[in-house]
């Protein structure tokens, strides 16, 4: 077996990820407040840019938002097609415990480019290949959410959850590559093109970090959460019987 | 007024984007920190007392 698969199924077991998230959870979460109190900082220590003036502000929370929201969907679809594939309780629990965490980053993400494109644009919103897209990804994740909710039979919840999760996955390169493959109001790929300005990339760099700590913390927090949660559930049942 | 923040012609777009971040991740953080406290005492509950803690 491979390397990566012997990890993946040391942490697949639900005993041993209860006692390593038990720790683990509580750094990370430490780790992301300590890096957002000092990326929050930094964020609004920065210079204004010459163009956009105080507005450059936003970039530090609507960036890292964004990138967390279509980081959370990768989750969320590998996730599901462990669950999907290899029926381990664990993948279902944790795809069903990223939803509501990835529908909250990319909610604001619209949210905060709203604030940001209203002064820049002097819309709220316009129907750009960028922003469509990310509303359909938060529209997604709704109706992930839904489609889970919606059906009594848990395993067939997440059986059909993982599908409309795994299909919505193409999702991911549009947003990514959409202010490149059409005309955008949207700003051009600048982070990973190399073309932000130094002293707004250490605010974002740690901003994001924080971000992404907080979403893993949080993702492990409501995975046990879900744990617990079917745990009562099999038990009412057991004691009931 | 902090010293290293300059508020410009646009701060109450930054502020209100500073102000919703803060309160949408706070409530996620907290209902999150709540739900995991619920479940687990409902899973104490019905477990027996000999059970070991996971």
């Amino acid at each position: 077996m491979p390397q990566g698969m012997v990890s993946l199924a040391f942490f697949a077991n639900p005993a041993r990820f209860m006692a390593v998230s038990r720790w683990l959870a509580p750094i990370l979460g430490l780790c992301a407040a300590l890096a957002l109190i000092v990326g929050l900082k930094m964020s609004l220590g920065a210079p204004d840019d010459y163009q956009q003036g105080d507005t450059v502000k936003i970039f530090f929370v609507h960036v890292p938002a964004a990138l967390t929201g279509m980081f959370a969907y990768a989750c969320l679809a590998a996730a599901s097609f462990f669950g999907l594939v290899f029926r381990h309780s664990l993948a279902d629990a944790a795809a069903k415990a990223c939803a509501p965490i990835g529908a909250a980053f990319t909610g604001l993400a619209l949210i905060t480019g709203s604030l940001w494109g209203r002064p820049m644009w002097g819309a709220w919103w316009v129907w750009d290949a960028r922003l469509t897209s990310v509303l359909v990804l938060f529209l997604l994740y709704l109706g992930y959410m839904a489609l889970h909710a919606a059906l009594d039979d848990e395993a067939k919840a997440a059986r059909a959850a993982a599908i409309l999760a795994l299909v919505g996955a193409i999702n991911l390169p549009i947003i990514h590559y959409s202010v490149v493959w059409w005309n955008s109001l949207h700003q051009g790929e600048t982070i990973f093109a190399g073309k932000l300005a130094p002293v707004y990339l250490g605010p974002f760099l740690v901003m994001w970090v924080g971000y992404t700590l907080l979403f893993i913390a949080l993702w492990l927090v409501r995975t046990r959460t879900e744990v617990w949660r079917r745990r009562a559930g099999a038990q009412a049942l057991a004691a009931a019987t | 007024m902090l010293h290293w923040f300059d508020p410009g012609k646009y701060a109450a777009f930054v502020a209100t984007a500073y102000g919703v971040s803060t309160l949408v991740l706070g409530v996620l953080v907290i209902e999150s920190l709540w739900r995991a406290r619920r479940w687990r005492k409902a899973a104490e509950r019905v477990r027996p007392a000999k059970a070991p803690r996971p």
